[in-house]
């Protein structure tokens, strides 16, 4: 089995449109919340928002290009181009047929959904434009991930509520682990603040009044945001082959819990109890922070 | 009618990957440059134009098709639109 490397890291979000920006907000403690001015969302929810503010497609790809991409496929590629970029990867001839490109999203393109059926239903449109489902499709963000960063090996969507990226890296790291791949691109997307898409979350009531605190004895609900985070794995030989040193270790063994998930408890995805623990070992785990009310039944 | 073909000529030799020059009636639409994206993409912009539908199928050969035969099978959707509203 190889042992398994991160390294390259590329995120957009509404606190930051690179690792370096995006970092020193968290350190700052630099919120991104804020009310919704995309679209007409604004329109459906008085809630906060984690907008991606002062994104410009125009200012990553060409107008043709835009053509194809929703805004969540815009996100992924953004960030994985930052973080192939910093992991010095060329991806081309044997290396880009035995590189990955893993994208979890929760919704897949939710504007190009949201906007389409407005046409049809609301302003009696005829017909929707001929590359509606390539970019709404759920897979969009992993096919573009993959023509932008020019990996040829599998290309697929990892769709699970909000462990979705979660799972993604997990599967890209089993793969590199395996030795099915070499190196891969995994990582998620999410861009659902529309006018359908927050009418949909507001009709669950979970979302937060002021802000969301997740782990708080007084957390009152979630917040949606959008934005994406890519990241390059490569086995640890690759690497070094490569002559980067000072790597750490990527260490997985459980799987991810979609604890967004709000269906009743006793339907979650999945019942998550750490390998690691139960093996004794410190190893990582990743905690999901919705920041809903503790469930008032265990199951 | 010229209005139609004006229109249609212009939508063709916008394309990105339009060959360039001076487009000809006899000219095979798959001799345009215009990958099967821009294809799509042309019709929905052809229909959503005139307010109607081509009969066209990605799938199907466009090779015996060239833009005169377009241009009228545009002019004969439109007049019978026309026609009967």
């Amino acid at each position: 089995m190889n042992r398994v490397v991160i390294t390259g890291l590329g995120v957009v979000s509404s606190v930051g449109q690179s690792t370096k920006d995006y970092w020193d907000s968290l350190i700052a403690g630099r919120s991104g919340f804020a009310p919704a001015t995309l679209g007409t969302a604004a329109q459906a929810t008085s809630k906060l928002v984690g907008e991606v503010k002062g994104f410009d497609p125009a200012a990553h790809f060409e107008q043709s290009q835009l053509l194809l991409l929703d805004r969540v496929s815009q996100f992924a590629v953004v960030a994985a181009r930052q973080a192939v970029k910093q992991s010095g990867l060329v991806l081309q001839n044997e290396l880009a047929e035995r590189a990955a490109a893993i994208v979890g999203t929760g919704s897949g393109g939710h504007t190009t959904v949201d906007e389409g059926f407005h046409r049809l239903y609301a302003e009696g449109a005829a017909r929707l434009h001929p590359l509606t489902i390539p970019k709404a499709m759920i897979s969009a963000a992993a096919g573009q991930v993959s023509l932008y960063c020019g990996t040829k090996g599998p290309a697929f969507a990892v769709s699970s509520a909000c462990a979705s990226a979660t799972h993604a890296i997990g599967l890209a790291f089993h793969m590199v682990r395996s030795g099915s791949v070499t190196c891969a691109v995994p990582g998620g997307t999410a861009a659902s603040i529309t006018f359908g898409g927050m009418k949909g979350w507001e009709a669950m009531r979970i979302m937060s009044s002021d802000t969301c605190r997740p782990f708080s004895k007084d957390r009152k609900g979630m917040i949606i945001g959008e934005g994406a985070a890519m990241v390059v794995l490569e086995s640890l030989d690759h690497a070094r082959a490569r002559r980067l040193w000072n790597l750490r270790l990527l260490t997985l063994t459980s799987g991810a819990k979609a604890e967004g998930e709000e269906r009743p408890q006793s339907a979650r995805p999945c019942r998550w109890r750490p390998t690691a623990a139960r093996a004794g070992r410190k190893e990582g785990t990743r905690g999901s922070g919705p920041g809903r009310p503790p469930p008032t039944r265990e199951t | 009618m010229a209005d139609v073909a004006d229109a249609i000529i212009k939508m063709i030799t916008s394309r990105n990957n339009y060959n360039g020059g001076t487009l000809q009636p006899s000219d095979p639409l798959d001799k345009l440059g215009l990958d099967s994206m821009e294809v799509v993409s042309l019709t929905f912009d052809i229909e959503e134009k005139f307010n109607i539908e081509l009969p066209f199928n990605a799938n199907l050969d466009i090779k015996s098709k060239t833009v005169a035969d377009l241009i009228e099978t545009v002019n004969q959707l439109v007049a019978a639109r026309t026609k009967t509203a």
